[in-house]
């Protein structure tokens, strides 16, 4: 029980690496030395409280609002989730645009209906876009997620 | 009493507080909250989720330090806090600043019991 909520402390903790290994180490303590002066883990954690509340008090301390580190992270990985989206299009423009060229036979104006096979059976424009499609469900999802968090 | 202005006293005290407990003798966590709800009620009952912060921060600001000593009944570790000697000044700072503190606050204390009493 005490690992499971040292776990989610660790989760809901917005800290430099070193300074969440103290914390953690500590809380380790805390149970260890409970336990050995005969209280029981459910006591330790009624008396902590919920680990959010407990890794909020911690964080504070450290001059650290911990829902606010939580929603720049959100807002970061959806912003690097859309960049990832905003270029996987542009590939895909670009390929799509120099095949539309490339099919075009004798530099006529229209695109006849002469195909060139790729050499493999794969298109990569059609990942490109997948990739594209992805990033950019990712990046929506995560906006959406970060406001939800906001508002509670 | 549990109201706001309460809280604001006991938050204010709790550093200075321990500070005394740890300048006293080197100590452990679980050993000063231990000391604080045996000796110190009137602060209410002290938590881990209140004390650690507050070692933190007498860490962070170099008021207090702790070395770590393997702690045999539980295989783990147990951390040691003591005073640095800034951590000293700054206590005996505060210890001074307090009874100035406290003779002021009386002062008001009296002037109110004083003006009061011939009703």
């Amino acid at each position: 029980m005490n690992e499971e909520y040292i776990k989610q402390v660790e989760k809901e903790l917005f800290l430099s690496r070193k300074e969440k290994k103290d914390v953690m180490r500590d809380l380790n303590e805390v149970f260890a030395s409970a336990l050995e002066h005969g209280e029981t883990e459910q006591q330790v954690i009624q008396r902590l409280g919920t680990p959010k509340e407990f890794a909020d008090s911690i964080a504070e301390q450290f001059g650290i609002d911990n829902n606010n580190s939580k929603r720049q992270k959100g807002i970061i990985s959806a912003l690097v989730a859309f960049l990832m989206a905003a270029v996987a299009f542009s590939i895909y423009a670009v390929t799509r645009l120099g095949k539309a060229l490339e099919r075009t036979i004798g530099q006529a104006d229209a695109t006849t209906n002469i195909q060139i096979q790729g050499a493999l059976g794969i298109d990569v424009s059609q990942i490109t876009l997948a990739v594209g499609f992805s990033g950019a469900m990712i990046a929506i999802l995560l906006i959406i997620r970060t406001i939800g968090k906001n508002r509670r | 009493m549990n109201n706001g202005y309460v809280q604001q006293f006991k938050k204010g005290s709790l550093e200075m507080i321990l500070l005394c407990l740890i300048g006293r003798k080197e100590t452990y966590g679980y050993e000063i909250m231990t000391e604080l709800n045996n000796s110190a009620s009137v602060l209410g009952y002290a938590k881990e989720g209140t004390i650690y912060p507050i070692l933190y921060r007498l860490q962070e600001a170099g008021l207090i330090k702790c070395r770590l000593a393997p702690a045999a009944a539980n295989g783990g570790s147990k951390k040691y806090y003591s005073l640095t000697e800034k951590g000293g000044d700054v206590l005996n700072e505060l210890i001074l600043f307090w009874s100035s503190y406290e003779s002021c606050v009386n002062g008001f204390i009296e002037s109110y019991q004083q003006a009061e009493a011939p009703k």
